[in-house]
């Protein structure tokens, strides 16, 4: 009980933060210049799973991109994909002890799995409380392009976005692992559990059902 | 091989000589022709899908990395031996039970320590002092009954913090001390907008526009103090603008239902 109640103290007590920071230099900018040498990845994990924020920095700069792209992909919003990779990293701060990964792709295919339940959190809340996304609009290339160029790749991003919704999640997962983050037929079916020739055909059947959806959309190819 | 598992190859092969960057129309007339009006029609769907997720932005990984470094920081913090000026009064703390300690918060609160409270107002993360300002803010939230209570306790720490930060600039105070007080402004805001949300979702949403406007009070602050910071600070002070900014839109947009 009494432990319990410390537990809570340690958490609501704001100086739990002073301290931690009052007690070590912070910053992963000091990591920086010294990025962990070591290739093996499960060794890697154990110096994070122990006290050394260069390496917990290495393993940030691996997988911060793959998340967070695969969550703007998604989301198609960069102030949601920042919020949601944020959530993503918290969330897997605090079960890193008990992860067991023998290499990068199982890390990161629990990162993903983190990112899909974050994901399908945020899809309820934005269910219960809609609201129109601003997102495109922030990611519209600068160049020489016509506004209704622009406006145009836009919204056929959109409704590829919407397409996408549609597919299957073991397709879904499958093109974005190929096509968003550029993984190879070997990592990517490791991360989805399946054989090569499987991914083969779930990238097949995804990619036809796209056309087809875009089609249905009016979206031309 | 059954003919879709067949054809399934040959796509994944067209279109991985398509993002090398073949032109269709050479890689199709390689192709079997009964394959070729298939292979135009899905090979250039996975380039666009290649055009929906774009990489992180530099002020953005650079916030996130902060953050995860003080949070990493906490939850691997373990009791050291020799410790920081203020390990000795945290392991007393934690042996305490907590009854025993808010006791003495409710003493200081009260006015029992009011020198050292006092001397306390004034003080920053590097004082020994702030801890007891830190003590006293808890005790204060512990106290707030309700929601809306517990949110004019965090628009009240959103304000103090940024006149500490203002405070440490001016002083010249190391970054640390910078970066330790715009991660408790952080984690404040995130209750805040939290209990915001709390509010929203039981029918209230009046007290968003207060912390709306703490935030925007904030967030104007900090942007006039970046100007005077050192280098060496400024960054952090952009990134926290940058987060009041975001945490205030997201609080002004009320909610459809």
């Amino acid at each position: 009980m009494r432990r319990s109640l410390i537990g809570r103290t340690t958490r609501a007590f704001p100086a739990t933060i002073m301290l931690s920071v009052m007690s070590q230099e912070l910053g992963l900018a000091s990591a920086d210049g010294a990025a962990a040498k070591d290739s093996d990845f499960a060794a890697l994990l154990a110096k994070v799973k122990g006290n050394d924020r260069a390496a917990f920095g290495e393993l940030y700069r691996r997988a911060v991109t793959p998340v967070y792209r695969y969550l703007h992909a998604r989301t198609g919003d960069v102030p949601r994909a920042e919020e949601l990779t944020q959530e993503v990293f918290l969330a897997a701060l605090a079960g890193l002890d008990g992860l067991r990964a023998a290499d990068e792709t199982q890390f990161l295919a629990w990162l993903f799995q983190i990112a899909r339940y974050k994901l399908a959190d945020h899809l309820r809340r934005r269910y219960r409380r809609p609201s129109e996304p601003l997102d495109e609009a922030r990611e519209l290339p600068d160049g020489q392009a016509s506004l209704e160029d622009l406006a145009a790749s836009r919204e056929q991003r959109a409704e590829l976005r919407r397409a996408l919704e549609q597919l299957t999640p073991e397709q879904r997962e499958v093109v974005l692992y190929k096509y968003v983050l550029g993984y190879d037929n070997e990592r990517t079916g490791r991360l989805v559990g399946k054989k090569a020739n499987a991914v083969n055909q779930l990238h097949h059947r995804a990619l036809a059902s796209l056309q087809r959806l875009l089609a249905k959309a009016g979206v031309s190819g | 091989m059954q003919e879709e598992e067949k054809f399934a190859a040959v796509l994944d092969g067209c279109c991985r000589r398509y993002r090398a960057g073949e032109p269709l129309a050479g890689l199709l007339a390689q192709y079997p022709e009964e394959y070729r009006g298939e292979l135009a029609r899905l090979v250039p769907i996975g380039e666009r899908l290649a055009e929906l997720g774009q990489g992180p932005g530099v002020e953005f990984q650079g916030r996130l990395a902060d953050t995860l470094s003080a949070a990493y920081a906490d939850a691997r913090r373990r009791p050291s031996p020799s410790g920081g000026f203020l390990s000795p009064l945290w392991r007393t703390l934690r042996r305490l039970p907590t009854v025993a300690v808010l006791v003495v918060a409710l003493l200081l609160l009260g006015g029992g320590g009011a020198g050292v409270v006092q001397a306390a107002d004034g003080s920053l993360p590097d004082s020994p002092l702030y801890n007891v300002k830190a003590a006293r803010e808890w005790v204060r939230l512990l106290l707030a009954g309700s929601g809306e209570a517990k949110l004019n306790v965090y628009n009240a720490q959103i304000a103090e913090r940024t006149r500490e930060l203002e405070r440490a600039v001016r002083l010249n105070k190391p970054r640390r001390v910078v970066l330790a007080l715009s991660l408790s402004l952080s984690y404040t805001v995130d209750r805040a907008v939290d209990q915001v949300s709390q509010l929203q979702a039981q029918g209230r949403p009046q007290p968003a526009a207060r912390a709306v406007s703490a935030l925007h009070n904030a967030e104007r602050q900090i942007d006039g103090l970046s100007a005077e910071a050192s280098l060496q600070v400024r960054p952090i002070l952009q990134r926290l603008k940058a987060f009041l900014a975001s945490q205030a839109d997201r609080l002004a947009v009320p909610p459809s239902v």
